[in-house]
């Protein structure tokens, strides 16, 4: 007989291999099963008009160690262009976090933004490797309207945990991100420049913690920096495990978390 | 909330729910691929939702439940199926046989075990995603249990239990 601990083992090991899997370059979404039934010329066409919200995963990258040291990150009001894809943003988190810890981003995701009221978005089109009647829209590097997002481990004083990093357009409400991300004390606050800062702490499953730090912008950009004490930066998002736990605190405090999210190096 | 925020944040999880639930590394991606094609189509009520996650993956379950690929794929795919590696190593091999056994219970069953061990739902809860019972809920995952060879009365659970 076994137990239970080798049950969760072989749901670790089933995560294990989906996120090996997810390294590979792979359309991740796709419309209705019966459109894929039509021929793949008749279907592009056809999708295409009915469906403008795909995405593209782009796989993971190698290691990425922190940048140099550099002062402690600051406050200010200035309003640079965000990141425009997983490398760009992977470049300005290292400038920002300075000295203040390493991260090694294993999962890079760009996604353009598109909703089912706003039609076809420019820059987006059917890849070449897609399977019949799936239609890949791609981010159109240097679109300020891309969805970028960066996930991995991220270490500071000697402890690691998992780490998410999201910069995207959104006219959403701030508290939308406690819900998403099922954080408990939610708080929003407003900056002096406008912008809305929310935070909160998320205990998903037993020994868990996660920290959830997010501005707003009033230009309507958003920073959205996720860490764990576990491997799922997001915790048990939709109630899974959320991974391993590696420590029993996350790498970062909220105030860090803050220090980043509103530094002046974005 | 866009679309492709709500994408970029929980694809990875969704996938390994997925990957859980179908122990085949391309029927995951089938489904969450096809699931959110469309939970687009639906987005602005999706978005609107209390628990928008809790809803696609009760659609990911229900794709899953109602599952005929097998019949209409027109072309062969390569499938990480559950293997036993013979390394030596008894936890590992262990491990691997319970992969075994996963992928062998009934789907329903296999669903009842993985939200109720992976996602930690309760009996109520998982019988609203089944759309059944909580007696027949405690039945599947007792039946479940039984072809897994787990005897709850070797370990304590790691999660809380929720009902």
């Amino acid at each position: 007989m076994s137990d239970l601990r080798t049950l969760y083992d072989a749901f670790a090991e089933l995560e294990r291999r989906v996120d090996a899997a997810a390294t590979d370059v792979a359309p991740i979404v796709r419309p209705r099963r019966t459109a894929r039934l039509v021929p793949v010329a008749a279907t592009v066409v056809a999708v295409a008009g009915l469906f403008a919200g795909a995405v593209w995963l782009v796989p993971g990258g190698s290691g990425t160690p922190a940048g140099p040291p550099a002062t402690a990150p600051s406050t200010t009001t200035a309003r640079s262009q965000l990141p425009t894809t997983p490398d760009e943003l992977i470049a300005r988190f290292k400038a920002v976090l300075g000295d203040t810890a390493t991260f090694e981003a294993t999962s890079k995701t760009a996604v353009p933004k598109s909703s089912p009221s706003k039609g076809q978005q420019p820059g987006t089109y059917p890849s070449k490797n897609q399977q019949a009647g799936t239609v890949v829209l791609t981010a159109e590097p240097g679109n300020p309207d891309n969805t970028v997002l960066i996930s991995g481990t991220l270490t500071s004083a000697g402890v690691t945990g998992g780490f998410g990093l999201t910069v995207h357009s959104s006219d959403s409400e701030p508290g939308e991100w406690c819900r998403l991300s099922r954080t408990k004390d939610c708080d929003v606050s407003t900056l002096p420049d406008g912008s809305r800062l929310v935070t909160g702490t998320g205990r998903h499953a037993p020994g868990a913690v996660s920290y959830m730090a997010c501005l707003v912008r009033p230009d309507g950009k958003v920073i959205l920096l996720s860490v764990s004490n576990q491997e799922d930066p997001g915790g048990a998002a939709i109630g899974t495990p959320g991974g391993r736990i590696y420590a029993s605190q996350p790498p970062l405090t909220l105030e860090q978390m803050k220090a980043i999210v509103t530094s002046g190096k974005w | 909330m866009e679309f492709a925020e709500y994408v970029a944040r929980q694809r990875p999880a969704l996938m390994r729910f997925a990957m859980v639930l179908t122990c085949r590394t391309w029927l995951a991606e089938d489904l969450v691929s096809d699931v959110l094609g469309r939970a687009f189509e639906r987005w602005d009520r999706i978005s609107g939702m209390d628990e928008p996650n809790a809803y696609v993956r009760r659609m990911i379950v229900n794709e899953y439940l109602s599952w005929r690929r097998m019949l209409t794929r027109t072309s062969p795919r390569a499938e990480v199926e559950p293997t036993v590696i013979s390394d030596g190593a008894d936890e590992r091999a262990e491990r691997d046989a319970m992969i075994s056994r996963l992928a062998g219970l009934p789907k329903k069953q296999r669903a009842a075990v993985v939200l109720r061990y992976y996602a930690g739902l309760s009996d109520r809860e998982i019988a609203t995603q089944l759309g059944c019972r909580e007696p027949t809920v405690r039945s599947q995952i007792h039946r479940a249990l039984n072809v897994l060879r787990i005897d709850l009365t070797t370990t304590a659970p790691s999660f809380q239990e929720t009902s």
